[in-house]
């Protein structure tokens, strides 16, 4: 326990004797003595008690008889001490029954192994990528063969190595106290020589041209995005807008039947003055309408929206107000419009009116009316914002 | 040349031009202390591996892009459908390359390990006090992994542009959206103009596969390396003391080990990816704005966040032309708070308990009743805001009210916290008495004796010596000297710092494990 | 040759290396399973009209008094004028009517009646006032129909509710959207035209027949999909997958580190 300066003179050491030859044909190396067994380990002269006891851990075990004295405890240089292990002399030939059987099942482990691995390449080659079965034995395949090695490994571990308990010494992870005052003072020492403290001016250059530098990659996350404006604040509502189907089809009075429900989209004419429905993602994330008729007289509108509806044909925002979902689970009888995503429910016979969950503001609602030919439409964009709040929403 | 030969002769090359030897032999002795407890964290390393392995084999295939393409791939239900090139590919990848949905599934399945892993651990290491000096660097690195690895996870979940994963974008630049002052311009720059845009899926993409798993991988590296600096703490018993590790040396049990669990973690997550169907996308359908599925959930490190959100009450301030959003409170302060206080964790509990020495020794959780109560109050708030996060499916799978669940789950996340708190501490309490009267009265026989005075005794068999670990008694805390009480001793804060003290410390029964 | 014991760690040969041998082999098993299960057939006709006296006289025995001697209605139960025979087959073939128990949640159920007195009920209640009458899918028409078009407007009217692979899902208050795993293609047809309970009614010019019978194509294929990636795992998404890592996944490496980090077997 007290042999701490061992490794100092041990072959490792650059200024021993050994060490110094290397002993490249003398078979010094642990490689050669643990292979060879106990008796090698004898003549390995030139090796420190430290790889002597690592022999003595490795070869207990190995050679499989002899070893019923209980080994000192073993010293491992400043590193580790392995501590006295008890063998039983009467149990040797029942362990080299169970060694033998440990070595058969760490062989069946890693053949296991190896065959699953073979059966991963075929299946990756031959097999039908198309097929059922292809993902799960593949999946099989995997499992079994990192299984295989795993268990193999550690059956070999629990029953062919040794087993050993170690102790190690903990060292004070502070520094000792001169350490720590030199240190101090170099540093200290270094910044005297600077001369950092004494120069107003430099220091003062200096921070500031080390901030305005810091500033410009600051500067260049403006580049990631537009700073908004008013983008926000509006939709692709307009006066006019049809309200069309995901399919282009705009919608005419008659063609939703009571306690129908339709997702609608703005159809605007183009140059040729054919309407034209806007159902790609980016005017979808805002525009997005339902469009529901409830049957006669349940409409209870604010003051004020009594136009905004036409026969029981009422339009809401479908972007719900709390974090954006589409508020898509609508309830027929009960006049429930349900977010899927945090469960907000909004009331539809009162202006969409949040009645649970965490939405705290009402769909907004869009105006509409019928054209000359029957079609719902627009009769201006939302007069609020749609989709969740933000700080500076009005 | 022989096996032994040439490993002898490699080792000496290498050391001729690096002198690496003399530092591997003092890394092969050092010893590792041996409880399965300790490594749980090595899941989350392995499942690390596991998930850089998958993703570069399907970052090979997969094209994050938003472009739209008319699916034309072997899964018929969707011939002919607009997607995206980021959901088209990500299609391809389950239906036509080979081992390609394996990969897919591997991948998805270690990320959840992944975090469950990090989440035990932290557990692990909470519970037994091995955040104590000197390693609360690394507990603070670990919390950092944790968040890291949730927004990871969060991140891969939404890049194949499908409906589930689009809506959990949306959701999540809703919450951008909510910061005071800058939420719309934030919102504008993550996604380089209004929602949705063109560039996030590419944005998303770059995280995911480059900056954070760097940022990982470095943070990983630092944390194993603190850990073998410091070396590893250790559970009471004989010959355990805190100057001390008592195990296995690396070389070769704990090597084997270690490439041992490597491989059964991969057997896990490689069964599970080829046996148990992931994030079937191609059921969900492409994005689309204006479409939502029932029962939209994120994945299970992300349910307590979408569970808070859902329980909170509809409070939005209105007012001075402003507007504050009632996502702000659950989803960025909620959790904000929660990581705060997890990463300072160890300087509270330092700066209240006056403890400012060094543990290498661990703490049983009934040795520190108040810690212990801490972390299963934590844990019940947590579990009540990931069952809020499911209670759709939890209401349609048992035929309860959605909006019965919300109010339970509103009342229970007030509730249980301290109801756990209390009955945790008195668990611990007791347990701490029950291990003292063993200690000095030993072990209860059953057997009555009558002495020849006619008095009846109970006949109490003495412990085993050496005692078992588990009844080695805790070393009482010392009190530093001069604890943050002593030093303000009239001021309010001072007063306040001895009541939360006290709270730590329980003056009355005395120090734990005393 | 020996395990060398520590002194004081008792040798014991612990039993989990065979549990992880008999779970690997439930694994396979499982995987083989998933392969050779066999998947049921989707089939569905029927429409036919029969006599409306037989149906009337079931009627009054069995439904009117809810729904009204010539299915006015009360303030038990809604009328049943101009429903249309579709919404009286989807009823009653579903078994949702009549009710257990009056104010009881229709659910899916086994039929009461007998299919031909269901054809007769239908055919009575259709001839009170116009309405959607039993809906019928041609073979050519059924052939015909596009399974990704089908889709597509699932996810756009149907998923919302019922969710993406058709499992059902919450409502307010306690309702709730019926899984369409049973759902045959005639009852899927039904429901979207009648829009039965809370469900929403989709008329033929917002979702045309051909559409329609896509969307009920689809239903049948959505809800019995193939699984290629393993076990379906109830098609319900993150939910049953953040079990399965928990309860599958992290256990059993948790119990294999048990077993690894053990001194000795």
């Amino acid at each position: 326990m007290s042999d701490s300066d061992n490794r100092e003179t041990g072959p490792d050491s650059p200024n021993s004797p050994e060490g110094a030859d290397r002993g490249w044909e003398t078979g010094g190396s642990v490689f050669d003595r643990s292979k060879t067994g106990s008796g090698a380990a004898a003549t390995g002269g030139g090796a420190g008690s430290g790889e002597q006891a690592l022999l003595q851990a490795g070869t207990s075990r190995g050679t499989g008889r002899a070893k019923k004295t209980a080994p000192v405890p073993a010293f491992l240089g400043p590193y580790a001490t392995i501590l006295a292990r008890e063998e039983h002399p009467d149990r040797e030939e029942v362990d080299r029954r169970s060694y033998r059987r440990g070595v058969r099942l760490v062989t069946f482990w890693f053949a296991l192994a190896g065959v699953a691995a073979v059966a991963f390449i075929v299946l990756n080659f031959a097999g039908d990528v198309h097929k059922e079965y292809y993902t799960p034995v593949l999946g099989i395949c995997i499992g079994v063969a990192m299984a295989g090695l795993g268990f193999g490994l550690v059956v070999w571990n629990k029953r062919l190595m040794p087993d050993e308990e170690a102790v190690q010494e903990r060292h004070p992870l502070h520094s000792s106290p001169d350490d720590v005052v030199a240190f101090e003072e170099d540093f200290a020492r270094g910044y005297q020589e600077t001369g950092v403290g004494r120069h107003k001016v430099l220091r003062r250059t200096l921070l500031a041209a080390a901030g305005l530098l810091g500033l410009a990659p600051l500067a260049m996350i403006f580049n990631f995005g537009s700073i908004p404006h008013g983008e926000l604040q509006v939709t692709r509502w307009t006066r006019g807008a049809r309200l069309a189907t995901r399919d282009g089809v705009a919608l005419r009075l008659g063609d939703l039947p009571i306690g129908g429900i339709a997702t609608v989209y703005p159809a605007i004419p183009d140059q040729n003055g054919k309407f034209v429905a806007l159902t790609d993602n980016q005017t979808a994330a805002d525009s997005t309408v339902m469009l529901i008729r409830l049957r006669p007289g349940e409409d209870q509108p604010v003051p004020g929206r009594e136009t905004w509806s036409v026969e029981g044909h009422v339009a809401y925002s479908k972007i719900c107000t709390h974090a954006g979902c589409p508020v898509g689970l609508y309830e027929r009888t009960t006049q429930h419009l349900l977010c899927p995503c945090h469960q907000s429910t909004f009331l539809v016979t009162q202006h969409c009116l949040p009645i649970f969950g965490p939405a705290a503001r009402p769909l907004p609602q869009l105006p509409i009316a019928v054209d000359a030919d029957g079609y719902f439409i627009a009769q201006s964009d939302f007069i609020e914002p749609v989709g969740p709040s933000w700080w500076s929403r009005t | 040349m022989s096996l032994a030969k040439r490993a002898q002769h490699e080792s000496r090359f290498i050391d001729d031009r690096l002198g690496s030897s003399g530092f591997l032999k003092t890394q092969l002795n050092k010893v590792f202390p041996d409880h399965w407890s300790f490594m749980l964290g090595e899941i989350a390393l392995y499942s690390f591996i596991i998930l850089l392995l998958t993703g570069v084999y399907l970052s090979f295939f997969f094209q994050a892009s938003p472009a739209e393409t008319i699916y034309n791939g072997s899964y018929v239900p969707l011939k002919g459908v607009t997607v995206s090139q980021a959901y088209a590919t990500t299609l391809d990848i389950s239906f036509d390359v080979r081992a390609g949905l394996v990969m897919r599934q591997i991948h998805h399945w270690s990320a959840l390990l992944f975090v469950a892993a990090i989440s035990v651990h932290l557990c692990r290491v909470f519970f037994t006090g091995a955040f104590r000096k000197p390693r609360e660097l690394n507990w603070t690195i670990g919390v950092g992994l944790l968040t890291l690895g949730i927004v990871e996870g969060f991140l891969g979940y939404s890049l194949p542009d499908d409906l589930l994963s689009g809506t959990g974008i949306r959701i999540g630049y809703s919450i951008v959206q909510s910061i005071p002052f800058l939420g719309s311009w934030l919102g504008f720059l993550v996604f380089g103009g209004e929602y949705p845009g063109t560039e996030i899926i590419q944005r998303l993409y770059v995280i995911h596969i480059l900056l954070i798993p760097g940022i990982i991988l470095a943070l990983i590296s630092a944390h194993l390396a603190m850990v073998w600096h410091q070396k590893h703490t250790q559970f009471r018993g004989p010959g355990r003391t805190e100057n001390n590790v008592v195990g296995s040396r690396i070389w070769p049990k704990y090597a084997a080990n270690g490439s041992a669990y490597f491989f059964v973690v991969f057997a896990m997550c490689g069964l599970l990816g080829g046996l148990a169907q992931i994030n079937p996308i191609w059921l969900y359908g492409p994005y689309d704005p204006a479409n939502v599925s029932a029962a939209s959930q994120p994945d299970w490190y992300m349910g307590w966040l979408d569970g808070s959100t859902r329980l909170f009450m509809p409070w939005e301030f209105r007012g001075a032309g402003v507007t504050l959003s009632p996502l702000f409170w659950p989803a960025i302060i909620m959790p904000g708070l929660i990581f705060t206080a997890m990463a300072l964790y160890p300087t509270l509990e330092a700066k209240f308990t006056g403890d400012r020495q060094y543990h290498n020794l661990l703490d049983r959780p009934r040795d520190n009743p108040t810690r212990t109560a801490i972390g299963a109050a934590s844990i019940g708030f947590y579990i009540v805001l990931w069952i809020s996060g499911g209670n759709d499916v939890i209401a349609s799978t048992f035929r309860i009210s959605l909006n019965a669940m919300t109010w339970v789950g509103r009342i229970a996340c007030i509730t249980v916290p301290p109801i756990t708190y209390i009955f945790t501490k008195r668990i611990c309490i007791a347990l701490q008495k029950r291990d003292e009267e063993l200690r000095t009265h030993g072990i209860e026989s059953g057997l009555i004796r009558q002495l020849p005075s006619g008095e009846f005794i109970e006949v109490s068999i003495p412990l085993p010596d050496p005692a078992p670990i588990e009844l080695t008694p805790a070393e009482p805390i010392e009190e530093g000297p001069s604890g943050d009480g002593a030093r303000r001793e009239g001021t309010l804060v001072g007063r306040a710092g001895r009541a939360v003290s006290g709270f730590f410390v329980n003056r009355e029964t005395g120090p734990p494990g005393g | 040759m020996s395990h060398v014991t520590n002194a004081r760690s008792a040798p014991r040969r612990r039993p989990l290396p065979a549990t992880l041998v008999v779970l690997l082999g439930l694994f396979v098993i499982a995987g083989v399973w998933l392969l050779v299960a066999p998947r049921s057939k989707a089939q569905g006709t029927g429409d036919n009209a029969a006599t409306v006296t037989k149906g009337r006289v079931l009627f009054e025995r069995g439904c009117s008094s809810c729904h009204g001697l010539h299915g006015e209605g009360t303030n038990q139960a809604p009328t049943l004028i101009g429903v249309g025979a579709a919404a009286a087959d989807f009823q009653l073939t579903t078994g949702r009517m009549p009710l257990p128990a009056p104010g009881a949640e229709a659910e899916r159920r086994d039929p009461i009646y007998p299919p031909e007195q269901i054809e007769a009920l239908s055919a009575y209640v259709g001839s009170l006032a116009p309405g959607p009458p039993i809906p019928s899918i041609g073979d050519q028409q059924w052939n015909d129909a596009d399974l990704a078009e089908g889709g597509e407007l699932f996810r756009a009217n149907c998923a919302s509710c019922h969710q993406a692979a058709g499992k059902g899902g919450a409502l307010t208050y306690g309702k709730h959207a019926p899984a369409l795993s049973e759902a045959t293609p005639v009852e899927a047809l039904e429901a979207i035209r009648t829009g039965p309970e809370n469900m929403p009614v989709f008329s033929p010019t917002q979702i045309n027949d051909d559409q329609a019978v896509a969307i009920a194509k689809y239903v049948q294929f959505v809800t019995n999909p193939p699984d290629p990636g393993g076990a379906g795992l109830g098609h319900l998404g993150p939910i049953p997958e953040g079990l399965v890592i928990w309860l599958i996944g992290m256990t059993g490496v948790a119990a294999a580190a048990l077993w690894i980090g053990s001194r000795q077997a």
